[in-house]
């Protein structure tokens, strides 16, 4: 498996990443461009990410933005496989996260501090691992 | 020395005078009350021939003077006698004296705890030798329940001495130890080791021994009562004065106020005031009492009791932290068990920090792991990296775990609660759980806070007591809308 993690704070990268490293090769991006740019590369090279795990609130452009953005790659790249994409978010946002889990783009959520446990449920829930 | 005296003899009441007088000269053997010395006073007279070393010799032993001989003092005797010259009070032997026994004590077997106390830095250029710390003063041992205390030493049966006439000076026993154990103090089976039955401060007035538990200072903790750490309870009638340092084990009450103080204890703490002056510090293991903290550092256990204000002070809590009828304003205010003021801010926007239902040790250990997992990254980011791509990961996931294991901790007083009794003022930066919320707007009371968990933010709901958790409120509210959502369901079907 193949994981992006994108998030504008380091530390939430790096702790997200020892949990999803024993399941995938993990990327990181450190806000919306750099994201969309790996995923392009990646699709570029037919290796798409299975898993993107995606911050909801970064400075410049924002989880929602790169969330369209990622879809819409995707779709031009022709990539068959769409990426499993886990919007996390700070409990205090949670209509942020309803729309977009609504609107279909995204797959699930997980609130932050995201704890290791409700992340391998997740995975396990989306038969990431 | 080889002597064997046969017999014993008690001291003699008073001095002894032999005088040996022949023509030419007069000799007067003066033997102390105390047989330990003998003097000679040689006078010449007439025209006879002086004294003769054999001569001399014969005085002494017609004297009995057999112990102790000083051979100067007779050198000098018989010369003076060759030359005519008189002479007086020479000494020409020195007896043993005897050396009493010691009497009867207690050897200690604890020492000062305010040497086991570092001493404060000062910023000067005086040599520590140099130095002296006035608030250093304490005059008692505190000890501990079961604690060796000291070693009863049986009076001692003292040296015999011999005096100038070759008879020994008995030697003179130490008086017993008149001992009479009052209070919390065992004596041992092998009948002289003594053992603290209580934590406390060792007493020792006349032949009463005692641990006593409880300190009673009638006036101000001031230079003349200095700095204490004590085993047991504390009370100060006074007010403890700035600079001094307060430590009891078992709480601590003081009556007056406390200036810029360091008071810590394992039990609760109870005073009238405290102005810190951003210096002063309380630590302690049960609950605070107090009527007013300002500018202040207390980190407590247990609650944090407060009758009219918390100003500008870094208050933390495991329990809650409440103020009864007055103002929570300035600093920063943690509590596990939740937070309660009458008004908290100010008209002025005082920039106040409040986090409920979060120990503040795990915030700063997160925080401390945070820094570790920063520096841990940039090492490994470097041009010229210090450290390979295994230590890192394995390094990375050994923060990670501490990190989740913090965040998994659990406290049975958890309650991410505010407590707003009549205004909460806008500057006010609440943490309620994992909500962060900024107060831009004034709000009148009386209301509770709690994190809103299914819509965001916070939910401001009718004053209820810290006693009732948030945790449980918060249940009531999601049970609801599965509730309502079921209902929905079934109605569209």
């Amino acid at each position: 498996m193949k994981a992006l993690i994108v998030d504008d704070c380091m530390i939430a990268r790096e702790l997200l990443a020892v949990a999803v490293e024993r399941y995938a090769t993990i990327d990181q991006a450190e806000n919306g461009e750099q994201a969309l740019q790996m995923l392009e590369q990646a699709l570029g090279q037919s290796e798409p990410y299975d898993l993107i795990c995606l911050d909801l609130n970064m400075p410049g452009m924002g989880g929602h933005e790169t969330l369209r953005g990622i879809r819409t790659l995707e779709e031009q790249l022709g990539s068959d496989t769409r990426a499993t994409v886990f919007m996390i978010t700070a409990s205090s946002s949670p209509d942020d996260m309803m729309e977009a889990l609504l609107s279909g783009s995204c797959d699930d959520y997980l609130t932050k501090p995201v704890m290791h446990k409700t992340l391998i449920e997740l995975l396990q829930k989306h038969n990431l691992v | 020395m080889a002597v064997a005296p046969t017999t014993t003899i008690p001291a003699a009441a008073k001095e002894e005078k032999i005088e040996f007088k022949r023509l030419g000269f007069r000799l007067e053997l003066l033997i102390s009350a105390d047989l330990l010395t003998c003097t000679a006073t040689y006078t010449p007279s007439g025209n006879g021939t002086p004294m003769t070393q054999t001569e001399l010799q014969t005085f002494l032993t017609q004297a009995k003077i057999v112990e102790g001989l000083v051979d100067d003092g007779l050198a000098e005797l018989l010369v003076s006698a060759a030359e005519g010259k008189p002479l007086e009070n020479c000494i020409i032997a020195r007896g043993i004296a005897m050396v009493p026994g010691d009497n009867g004590t207690i050897k200690l077997a604890v020492s000062d705890s305010l040497e086991t106390e570092p001493e404060e830095q000062e910023e000067d250029d005086v040599p520590d030798d140099k130095r002296v710390d006035l608030r250093r003063v304490q005059s008692f041992f505190n000890v501990l329940t079961g604690q060796l205390i000291g070693t009863v030493l049986m009076p001692g049966d003292g040296t015999a001495g011999i005096s100038v006439r070759g008879r020994a000076i008995p030697a003179q026993p130490g008086l017993p130890l008149e001992l009479e154990l009052v209070k919390n103090i065992r004596l041992d089976d092998d009948g002289v080791s003594l053992y603290a039955e209580a934590d406390g401060r060792l007493c020792w007035h006349g032949k009463e021994l005692s641990v006593e538990d409880i300190y009673l200072i009638k006036g101000d903790v001031d230079f003349k009562v200095g700095n204490i750490v004590y085993s047991g309870f504390l009370e100060v009638k006074g007010d403890v004065l700035d600079g001094f340092t307060v430590k009891a084990t078992k709480g601590i009450k003081i009556q007056g106020n406390i200036g810029v103080c360091e008071i810590t204890s394992e039990g609760d703490i109870s005073f009238c005031g405290m102005n810190g002056m951003s210096k002063g510090t309380i630590t302690c293991g049960g609950n605070v009492r107090a009527n007013f903290i300002a500018d202040a550092y207390v980190d407590a256990e247990g609650d944090v009791l407060v009758e009219t204000e918390i100003r500008s002070s870094f208050v933390h809590s495991n329990g809650c932290i409440k103020i009864n009828k007055g103002i929570l304003a300035g600093g920063e205010c943690i509590a596990v068990g939740g937070i309660e003021s009458s008004i908290i801010g100010t008209k002025t926007s005082q920039r106040t920090r409040l986090i409920a239902g979060i120990c503040h040790r795990d915030l700063t250990e997160l925080n401390q792991l945070f820094n570790e997992l920063k520096e841990l990254v940039a090492r490994f980011s470097a041009p010229v990296k210090t450290i390979d791509a295994k230590e890192f990961a394995a390094l990375r996931a050994d923060i990670t775990a501490r990190v989740q294991e913090v965040r998994e901790r659990q406290y049975p007083a958890r309650n991410a609660k505010i407590n707003v009794k009549k205004r909460l003022y806008e500057g006010v930066t609440l943490t309620l759980g994992q909500l962060t919320e900024d107060v831009r707007e004034g709000r009148d009371g009386p209301f509770s806070m709690i994190e809103n968990t299914l819509e965001g933010g916070i939910r401001y709901l009718g004053l209820t007591s810290l006693s009732v958790k948030a945790q449980d409120i918060e249940q009531a509210f999601i049970q609801q809308q599965q509730m309502m959502q079921r209902s929905a369901r079934g109605d569209n079907q």
